[in-house]
């Protein structure tokens, strides 16, 4: 019976604790560009496109995009992956991933749109 | 006011009616019973002609309507237009009402039930809610003017398995309300000895149904989205997927309480969390409150405030409730051995718990971390690397399981009766291993998957002489080991190449010669498809994967073309694609009967060609021109059409050598075009397509696996609905 018990609630600690570690690891705070170039870890930035610095490498496989903030801070982002649909249309960008020599390499990019798509799940 | 909003309204006082009268009735008065019933049918005979009204509403086209004129337009086949209903939020928290209300007949018709009339006024209560929000945002609402065509449905949604999504999550959402009700009604009684039998097979319907919505909607994702995957761990599918696993502990809590009397408060609090689950589910991606972390933007309609009241409600008296009344609640004293039916059982309700707890703090982190301080989100490996060790102890638990009793067993016991299957386990294992399943947790939790399928298969087959109902439990973990090699597979072993195909250029990827050949023009409306050919021994077809700009969505769809395979699917899916850059000519005029020379061409203007000029407020122009060229003569008609809001779209036609023309103005009272034309043949600036392939080895093991389990769990379903 005690032994149970105590297995359980061991699991359970274990769990907990590396369920916290995981989250501390993985978790990406929105921050400015600033501290976006300042930061070591993965970070997440809000934007918006500056249409002509928006080029697709074709060779290479790589998108290259610039967000502006609002007081004007531009940052320059790869995105090792295509476009994203909607990217023209986009009332800001959100991009995660981190800055490393002079670029914002970017792991993930999601497009916030004007027009709303209700899911319908 | 609507039509629908007055019958929104009958429905909601006859809801309120109903669950007064059904609280009055839990006295024990039978008379005040048979009122209550005749309310409550009177409330769902209402709600079934406000759904009917709108599905009226949609087939007429009212586009007065603003939910009508937001979610269809006139040339949807019926199909869809019946799928719209559910395309947006007000539809399906009608569609939610109708359900919920529709399975509370089986609650009604229930005879000899103690707990009824607080089961009634509890589920009203429910009821009730979604009524108050729907009169808030009503799918009835009126346009003040009549707009003569509607926005169309989201193309995304134009697929037979988007149809049927919605409806079967909602129908799980609706049916997990039951199990807490008959908590609710259980805990305000104190009697808890048939709360349980009433409320497992809806336990297993709302497993069954929320189990094959996520499911058919994760395989929608696969085969229309294009990014390859069929799980993104976005809070949207979350919401559905934490109450899914809760509700699965449930099932589990309650065998183990039948079985052992044991866990009574956990099967309480886990029928009342499950529920709680879907308000805050319902919450998270109505509100708006995730906005900025979802790849879908959802618009705040306004009823917040509604959501959180009635979830803080809901929440505050459930959760007190049990609280209020766990020190009386006496679990049996549970069997001391560790190796036992029953001791395994707990531990699958724990570990289930904890990967929903993992799940929902993941799917919460922008609220939790927007507490102190900046709103954070969790990426993706977060949630992989929580969940792939509580895989492998599930997958540990599922493997001894049907070699266990409910009494104690002795490992010597054990160890004979596991020793056949493992060495088949270890046999199977050592060929994934050598396929080049090669890191440790992914060896653990492929090892446990076979063992799980293995141990199952076994004890089934034994089984199968009785009674094929009894199986179902064994059926169904054997879905759950198939599935778990699928999704290994399938996501951790697929391999992917990119490639830069110019037009006419053959390259190779997975054995496959692929040729691209160009755009087609698709027979839906402005959907191109692209055109590749594939090619590997006597294998020959062509691939015709879409990327399209979507008028709806105001952005480009990727739609991927799935060769379907025994081992392994083969995935195509567009990335990017350049049109050929042309040079433009200088534009000229020219009067109707006048001939022109333009870069070796000579160009007569015959007439316009107007034959069908106008469809759904376009106007469509073309140009009849004799072409003279190399002394070969032909005709051409480039065309312009002038759509709404001044859109004006040209289409070209091809000239000979390899050029084209464009129809650039009408100047229809001078009789008067002006033409342009477009030379191909600059090197360098040709077509190309960025085409992304990748196989997805064993992924209908994933597919097999999650029809095996929706089969098994309605089989569970189905023997306890006859024990009721």
């Amino acid at each position: 019976m005690k032994l149970k018990y105590v297995i359980g609630i061991g699991i359970i600690l274990i769990f907990i604790v590396f369920g916290a570690l995981s989250f501390r690891k993985n978790l990406t705070p929105y921050v400015g560009f600033n501290e976006a170039k300042s930061s070591n870890s993965s970070v997440q930035i809000i934007g918006e496109v500056l249409p002509e610095e928006t080029k697709y490498d074709l060779e290479n496989q790589k998108f290259y995009f610039t967000l502006k903030e609002p007081k004007g801070e531009k940052m320059n982002i790869v995105f090792n992956g295509v476009k994203p649909a909607n990217f023209e249309q986009a009332t800001s960008i959100v991009v995660i991933g981190r800055y490393e020599g002079g670029l914002f390499l970017a792991d993930q990019v999601l497009v916030k749109c004007p027009s709303k798509y209700q899911g319908a799940k | 006011m609507a039509s629908g909003d007055l019958l929104l309204l009958l429905c909601l006082l006859g809801a309120i009616f109903s669950a007064l009268l059904f609280l009055w009735s839990a006295k024990g008065d039978k008379k005040i019973l048979d009122w209550a019933k005749i309310a409550y049918y009177l409330t769902f005979l209402f709600s079934l002609l406000a759904t009917l009204n709108l599905f009226y509403l949609f087939l007429n086209h009212n586009f007065q309507t603003s939910y009508v004129f937001g979610y269809s337009s006139t040339d949807l086949p019926f199909f869809y237009l019946i799928s719209s209903f559910w395309a947006g939020q007000e539809g399906t928290f009608l569609l939610w009402l109708f359900i919920g209300l529709l399975l509370g007949l089986f609650l009604v018709k229930k005879k000899g039930d103690e707990l009824q009339g607080y089961v009634l006024f509890f589920y009203l209560l429910v009821q009730i809610f979604l009524l108050v929000l729907l009169l808030k945002k009503s799918p009835f609402e009126l346009l003040p003017d009549i707009p003569p065509e509607g926005k169309g449905l989201n193309p995304l949604l134009k697929d037979p398995w988007m149809v049927s999504h919605p409806p079967l999550v909602f129908i799980g959402y609706a049916g997990l309300a039951i199990p807490f009700v008959y908590a609710l009604a259980a805990l305000i009684k104190n009697k808890y000895d048939t709360w349980i039998k009433s409320s497992l097979p809806w336990v297993g319907f709302s497993a069954f149904t929320l189990g094959a919505g996520i499911f058919v909607g994760g395989f929608w994702a696969y085969k229309v989205l294009g990014w390859g995957g069929y799980w993104g761990w976005d809070p949207v599918e979350n919401a559905s997927l934490i109450p899914w696993i809760t509700t699965v502990a449930l099932i589990h809590g309650f065998i183990l309480e039948r079985n052992k009397n044991n866990l009574k408060r956990t099967n309480l609090f886990l029928a009342i969390i499950s529920f709680l689950l879907i308000l805050y589910g319902t919450f998270l991606t109505r509100s708006g409150v995730l906005a900025d972390f979802s790849v879908h933007s959802f618009a705040d309609l306004g009823l917040n405030q509604y959501l959180v009241f009635f979830m803080v409600i809901f929440t505050a008296f459930s959760l007190g409730l049990l609280v209020f009344r766990s020190s009386k609640l006496k679990s049996a004293e549970s069997g001391k051995s560790i190796l036992s039916q029953e001791f395994i059982v707990l531990l699958g309700v724990i570990f289930l718990s904890l990967s929903a707890v993992l799940i929902l703090i993941g799917t919460s982190a922008p609220l939790l971390t927007g507490l102190s301080g900046k709103a954070s989100n969790v990426t993706v490996p977060y949630y992989i690397r929580t969940n792939l060790p509580i895989a492998i102890i599930l997958g540990l638990l599922l493997s001894l399981s049907p070699f266990l009793l409910w009494k104690e067993e002795s490992v010597k016991e054990l160890g004979k009766k596991i020793s056949l299957p493992l060495i088949i386990v270890i046999i199977l294992s050592i060929i994934a291993w050598i396929s080049g399943v090669r890191s440790l947790s992914y060896f653990l939790f492929i090892f446990f998957s076979i063992f799980v399928l293995v141990s199952n298969f076994i004890i089934f087959f034994k089984r199968l002489k009785g009674k094929l109902l009894n199986t179902a439990g064994y059926l169904t973990h054997i879905g759950i080991g198939l599935m778990f090699i699928g999704i290994l597979t399938s996501s951790g072993y697929s391999k992917s190449v990119k490639l830069n195909l110019l037009k006419g250029e053959t390259k190779e990827a997975f054995g496959y010669q692929l040729t691209f050949q160009g755009e087609e023009n698709s027979s839906r409306k402005n959907e191109n498809l692209l055109l590749v050919q594939v090619k590997k021994g006597k294998e020959n077809f062509t691939a015709k994967p879409g990327l399209y700009w979507s008028e709806y969505n105001q952005g480009m769809m990727r739609k991927p073309h799935i060769k379907r395979g025994m081992i392994e699917d083969y995935y195509f899916a567009p990335m990017e694609y350049k049109k050929e850059e042309l040079n433009f000519s200088e534009p000229f005029n020219l009067s109707k009967g006048e001939e022109k020379e333009v870069e070796g061409y000579k160009i007569k203007f015959l007439n316009f060609d107007m034959t069908s000029h106008e469809q759904g407020g376009q106007v469509r122009v073309g140009a009849v021109l004799e072409i003279t060229y190399q002394n070969q003569k032909g005709t051409v008609t480039p065309v312009i059409v002038f759509g709404e809001q001044n859109k004006i779209t040209q289409i070209e036609a091809g000239l000979p050598g390899d050029n084209l023309i464009f129809l650039e103005r009408v100047m229809a009272d001078q009789k008067m075009v002006t033409l342009s034309i477009g030379k191909k043949g600059n090197k360098g600036s040709g077509e190309v397509l960025l085409l992304e392939v990748s196989n997805k080895p064993l992924i209908n093991l994933l597919w097999v696996g999650l029809v095996v389990i929706m089969t098994g769990l309605f089989m569970m379903t189905w023997r306890r609905s006859k024990e009721m």
